[in-house]
């Protein structure tokens, strides 16, 4: 093990397993020669009262833990906290688990030890990802729906006690939740459900998970599931009945910070205040080649021709694209029926690009490009946007006339 | 496997423009050789995971690509996965001494057939 002392890093480890956290820091803490700083958690409560307090470097999540699983967790964590490196834990690793696990932020997805030996490559595996530079710019597609929802959904579910304040603007508004429970709430002279209706209501601003204290009343008697049904029904209808603000109404607060925000209003589904981009001027012939004919008239079932010059009797079409704000917010779609997915993906892109050209000098990366049986993908991530064009080769008229 | 592997990764240096390549196996194990000290095995284990996790990531995606292509200012970071798990990344300059079409393909098509 290299003898440098790098500063002090803050590592959270979330697992229902009181023994087993009990281990990891006992013998976490000796390994690390006090280069580390362990917090533990049992659950995803007690870890996000625990995130808000203290500058985590490294979270490590058990994926099997009852109520909010550590998937799920993983998630509203990747969103809340992008720039946080996260590593799952697993006693079963399968890939469906795996495949969830990086795709929703994980830097590494690790098998549960079974014995000393495993727990100390687990440490040194730890210790590596601690070490590096966490990537703190660039595309972050994560933020476009970090939800107040879930992070009450989560309180409750776990029946944690905890009062959440939320401000935007001059508003001030509380939600006091105890042992799972939503029992009251108020914002300016508002109490109860229609206090906790308004909160919920607010476009943009901030919110933060605060210890329990008794409110002065206890308004709400419904049940949580009931309370964001009805908010979630009362926004929609809302929604319905108000015509299109347009964007320079907006509250002055849709600009957000980026680490204790919540809902940004839902991405359009179309353009908005912005140049049509016809697609096939967008890509062209260069970036998107298509590939070269077999003699049978046939395409080659191996693609392997970023670079092969263009067959003449062969055609790109355009299938879908993507293009959106560094935040995530759609500025342009075209044919593109899976919005979330591709933001996820260019998420994940800006996370991958950034750790693979530091970790050999690359230089600033520029897109990547996919190339499938009859398809092709490229994806550009750059600090203010994020690209996504999905296209598919095929044969001309003419071309079909010769087989 | 490992000798196989290692022999021919040994071998696919001398190709003009590759910088560094690496193999990882879907028991994550990985071989890696390089040309420079740029590359050290221990990013460029990371890079073949990273790799691994794109492809990986573009199944989930429904787009399971047979090659994929990092364009960094000045180098390419080409990916490979072979129907059994086994991902290949190879380094190459961009501008000037990259790699050639003729000689990447040659490259892809002996990966693809290495016997495990």
């Amino acid at each position: 093990m290299p003898d440098e002392a790098p500063s002090l890093k803050k590592i959270l480890f979330i697992d229902d397993n009181v023994q087993f956290l009990e281990m990891i820091d006992r013998s976490m803490g000796k390994w690390s020669k006090g280069e580390w700083q362990i917090f533990t958690a049992l659950n995803a409560g007690k870890a996000l009262l625990i995130l808000q307090e203290q500058a985590i470097d490294l979270c490590i999540i058990d994926v099997q833990m009852p109520v909010v699983d550590g998937i799920q967790f993983l998630a509203l964590l990747h969103r809340k906290y992008p720039a946080i490196q996260k590593v799952t834990l697993s006693a079963y690793a399968d890939e469906a688990s795996r495949t969830a696990c990086i795709n929703h932020g994980a830097e590494l997805f690790l098998e549960k030890p079974r014995n000393p030996g495993d727990l100390e490559i687990i440490f040194s595996t730890l210790r590596e990802l601690a070490r590096q530079k966490p990537v703190t710019t660039g595309f972050r597609g994560v933020l476009r729906q970090v939800s107040l929802e879930d992070v009450m959904q989560m309180e409750c579910l776990n029946r944690n006690s905890s009062v959440l304040e939320v401000t935007a603007g001059k508003k001030e508004g509380k939600i006091f939740i105890k042992e799972g429970s939503i029992i009251h709430a108020e914002i300016g002279d508002r109490n109860g459900e229609a206090a906790f209706n308004k909160i919920l209501s607010i476009k943009g601003g901030e919110f933060n998970l605060k210890p329990f204290t008794e409110p002065s009343q206890s308004s709400i008697d419904a049940s949580w599931e009931f309370l964001l049904m009805e908010a979630a029904r009362s926004r929609d209808e809302a929604a319905e009945s108000e015509p299109e603000e347009p964007p320079a109404e907006r509250p002055q607060d849709t600009v957000l910070p980026l680490q204790h925000t919540f809902p940004l209003p839902a991405p359009p589904t179309r353009a908005r205040e912005v140049p049509p981009m016809p697609a096939p001027e967008f890509v062209t012939v260069a970036e998107f080649p298509a590939l070269e004919e077999t003699s049978e008239g046939e395409l080659p079932a191996a693609p392997l021709a970023f670079d092969a010059p263009k067959a003449p009797s062969q055609s790109t079409r355009i299938d879908e694209m993507l293009v959106c704000s560094a935040k995530g917010e759609v500025l342009y779609q075209w044919k593109c029926v899976r919005v979330n997915d591709r933001i996820s993906f260019l998420e994940f892109l800006s996370q991958k690009s950034t750790q693979l050209g530091e970790g050999l000098n690359l230089g600033a990366f520029d897109r990547l490009e996919m190339e499938g049986e009859w398809q092709r993908v490229i994806a550009q991530v750059k600090t203010d946007r994020g690209i996504f064009v999905r296209a598919s080769r095929s044969q001309t008229p003419q071309a079909k006339q010769v087989q | 496997m490992k000798e196989q592997f290692n022999n021919w990764l040994t071998d696919k240096m001398k190709v003009n423009g590759v910088l560094a390549c690496g193999i990882r196996g879907p028991d994550r194990k990985t071989f890696t050789r390089s040309s420079s000290s740029q590359y050290s095995p221990v990013a460029l284990e990371q890079a073949c995971r990273t790799l691994a996790d794109t492809f990986q990531i573009l199944n989930a995606n429904r787009f399971p690509a047979g090659l994929i292509r990092w364009v960094y200012e000045n180098y390419f970071v080409y990916g490979s996965i072979r129907p059994d798990g086994h991902c290949l990344a190879v380094i190459t300059r961009r501008n000037g001494q990259e790699l050639q079409p003729s000689d990447l393909d040659a490259m892809l098509s002996e990966f693809h057939n290495l016997p495990v």
